[in-house]
């Protein structure tokens, strides 16, 4: 007598691997697993064998050795005998600084041009849009090289520049100001009073729920600002505190702190294009606020900027916030093109100054994509940070 | 009757003027802050305008052999001898002189295949696919050489030659990639469906500057010994995968937008997962995405210029060796100014293009209903 079976328990045999839909999905994900991992064998036998024949080896032990070059603007303490390792950070550092900074800008320009370019005045919104439909439709790298070519060949060289009020210069090297010295203790506790200053800041925008989007930019911007001139404070020689001047000595400024052009032709490219990025999303995030709103506060008797900023803005931002957030994102990534002008940014220093001194090629680039990659994992995490807060805020 | 006729339209135009001068008075001051702003940017603007035209073309020296000259022919306007002399260098770098007949011909007919995306109506649309389709092969032999014609290396071509071969085939390649990419990463298949997104993420998270270092500098390491591939090719290769990956996120962005009755409705009719994907799912998926590639299109079309920081010459390579060339040394706007306006054109051209598709599409749309 023949066993009885139902539909479904047929005897397992091998070809069902590559045509029951149970199993194939598997087989085929084993497969291209299969296939991934001899092509990463491949790869990485290939990498050993190159290395090996020019007699090179895979170590971030040249990390620790002598860096032997000079890096012309550094927020932390370097000179030639510094390894590479206070190099990257360096590096890191004025990657941070420059982004920071053309966030802030940016998101100013951007809010500015994003409001401008709905206004009802013709001349207004004419302009934005022209300033818009320019500056994004011209390479990054265009803009950045013509703002440094001007800086460096229209501004007066160090001999021939005046100075205003004998403390503020600019010259084709760069933009000097007077810089306070202070010492460790002082700097700890201004840094720490800015900070409680700042988180104050925070609390208070919470409690009274409303959005001051000019006071709030220029509160960061101060504090930034402020915090950049302090960081670079810290690296000065004298304990004493005191203010240090820029003094014409030989062909250069010194004393006070300079700001290389490199790094104001990078700060203002990265402001204006990424500017205009952002009025776009400003404008889309108020064009999604639904149209009644403005005129239910016009109803109420509330003029064009009170609806703005009480009504339309806040509601708009929940919408912007992401987007923007992704374009600190790009600014972040963007910021690389420092290499073409020279700002010793993190790209500049290991994919140029280092990989050209030590010739290690793999580790330096491995490393400057897995620095790219933790800066972006954290920028992404405050993304889903906001979007978890502003769905938990929808459903309470 | 007739001079009647013309001192009416002359009284019409005249109070025309007058309802628009007062309409733009009444616009210009709703409000004293918006106005005193107003004011400010046309006197600004005024003044700009009269400056470009006064540098650019009235003050503007058109013929001299060097900077020198230029400058002491027109001191206060621009030089545009140096685009006038180098313009060949701009458009195809250091190609042969004799042959700079055949880029020019791959330009006419990447032209005449880019017809249809303007003139969505035009008919014979199945000999413009059948161009598109045959145009890298006849690109690449008209380029490069070979079979009769003389032969031109990588190192030889620059200028927006090289920005077009880089642009177009990142366009056309980054979209399949990007649409398997994109589908790997709404795979049901967990280890498909990982390795996209990790790749994807690798790839957004890093900028193209690294990315082109990996081509330029490592891609040689990674293959085997005395396997030298261009490096116009490798620059190619890295370009259409970080092109790719951007793509993928905004066809995904389209395939959730997708409602899911037509999976549903797919699976229903007994579609294979491929025959829904390309017969049901993508043709709608990709309408969608139109605006969201575009703007991929154009920044990887900007993006190209980044090739220059890695030693190509295309169109901002090509100025340092001009910067540094004895005779226009010094020279700082002018070559970049023509540069930016060939660029600006091509890219505001590709978002109005892409805009009026949009319509076209969407009308079409409305007519099938």
């Amino acid at each position: 007598m023949s066993e009885s079976r139902s539909i479904g328990e047929q005897p397992f045999s091998i070809h069902m691997l590559f045509t029951d839909v149970r199993y194939r999905a598997q087989t085929l994900q084993f497969f291209i697993l299969l296939v991934l991992a001899i092509f990463i064998w491949w790869v990485l036998s290939n990498a050993a064998a190159n290395l090996a024949a020019v007699g090179k080896s895979f170590s971030f032990v040249f990390l620790s050795a002598p860096a032997s070059y000079e890096i012309s603007f550094s927020a932390i303490f370097f000179d030639a005998e510094s390894t590479h390792l206070r190099a990257v950070a360096v590096g890191l550092i004025n990657t941070i600084l420059v982004a920071l900074f053309a966030c802030v800008t940016a998101t100013v320009l951007g809010v500015i041009i994003g409001i401008g370019r709905l206004s009802k005045n013709p001349v207004i919104a004419r302009s934005s849009a022209a300033y818009v439909e320019i500056v994004r439709n011209i390479p990054l790298l265009l803009i950045l090289l013509v703002i440094y070519a001007v800086l460096i060949n229209f501004l007066p060289s160090p001999r021939e520049a005046e100075m205003l009020f004998g403390m503020v210069v600019s010259t084709n090297r760069g933009f000097s100001v007077p810089m306070l010295t202070l010492n460790w203790p002082l700097t700890v506790l201004t840094v720490s009073v800015l900070l409680l200053w700042f988180a104050s800041f925070f609390v208070k925008t919470e409690r009274e729920s409303r959005i001051k989007p000019i006071l709030y930019t220029l509160a960061i911007t101060i504090s930034l600002v402020l915090v950049a001139l302090i960081v670079f404070a810290i690296r000065t020689e004298s304990s004493a505190i005191g203010v240090s001047l820029p003094v014409l000595k030989g062909f250069n400024y010194f004393g006070g702190f300079t700001l290389p052009n490199s790094a104001i032709a990078l700060w203002l490219a990265l402001s204006l294009y990424h500017g205009s990025m952002i009025a776009e999303n400003v404008r889309s995030g108020l064009q999604a606020v639904s149209p009644g709103q403005g005129e239910a506060s016009w109803a109420l008797g509330l003029n064009g900027r009170q609806a703005m900023g009480l009504i339309i803005l806040p509601q708009a931002v929940p919408m912007i916030i992401p987007p923007l957030i992704s374009q600190f994102l790009n600014i972040v990534k963007n910021s690389s093109l420092a290499i073409a002008v020279g700002y010793p940014d993190l790209t500049a220093i290991l994919g140029g100054l280092t990989l050209a001194q030590t010739g290690r090629e793999i580790e330096c680039i491995l490393l400057l994509i897995a620095l790219y990659l933790l800066l972006s994992l954290i920028i992404s995490a405050f993304i889903n940070l906001y979007n978890a807060r502003v769905a938990a805020w929808k459903t309470s | 009757m007739i001079a009647s006729t013309s001192k009416n339209s002359d009284k019409s135009s005249q109070s025309w003027f007058n309802f628009q001068l007062g309409r733009l008075t009444r616009q210009i001051t709703t409000s004293p802050f918006a106005s005193i702003i107003a004011v400010f940017i046309l006197v600004a603007g005024i003044w700009g305008a009269k400056f470009v035209i006064t540098w650019g073309l009235i003050n503007a020296s058109w013929s001299s052999q060097s900077l020198h000259e230029c400058r002491a022919v027109a001191p206060d306007g621009a030089c545009w001898a140096i685009i006038r002399e180098r313009y060949n260098q701009f458009l195809f770098g250091f190609y042969p002189a004799g042959e700079r007949i055949r880029p020019l011909i791959v330009f006419i007919l990447l032209a005449i295949a880019c017809l249809p995306l303007v003139f969505p109506n035009i008919r014979r649309k199945g000999f413009f696919l059948f161009l598109a389709a045959i145009f890298p092969f006849i690109a690449g032999f008209l380029i490069y050489g070979g079979w009769g014609l003389q032969s031109v290396s990588s190192n030889q071509i620059g200028g927006f030659l090289l920005t077009f071969m880089i642009g177009v085939s990142a366009i056309a390649f980054s979209l399949p990639l990007g649409i398997l990419l994109a589908l790997g990463r709404r795979s049901k298949m967990v280890a498909v469906s990982y390795l996209c997104t990790g790749f994807i993420e690798l790839i957004r998270g890093v900028p193209l500057i690294a990315v082109l270092f990996i081509g330029s500098v490592l891609l040689n390491y990674f293959l085997p010994k005395g396997m030298n591939i261009d490096i116009m090719l490798r620059v190619i290769v890295v370009v259409v995968i970080f092109a790719a990956a951007y793509v993928a996120e905004v066809i995904r962005g389209s395939l959730i937008a997708i409602p899911r009755g037509q999976y549903e409705a797919s699976i229903a009719m007994g579609f294979s997962y491929w025959q829904m994907m390309f017969f049901i799912i993508l043709p709608q998926a990709l309408r969608l995405s139109i605006p969201g590639l575009m703007n991929i299109f154009i920044g990887i079309f900007k993006d190209t210029t980044l090739v220059s920081i890695i030693g190509l010459f295309d169109p901002l390579g090509i100025i340092n060796p001009i910067r540094s060339d004895p005779q226009w040394g010094g020279i700082v706007i002018e070559p970049y100014l023509f540069v930016a306006v060939i660029f600006f054109g091509f890219c505001f051209g590709m978002s109005r293009l892409s805009q009026r598709l949009e319509r076209y599409l969407a009308k079409a749309d409305r007519q099938a209903c």
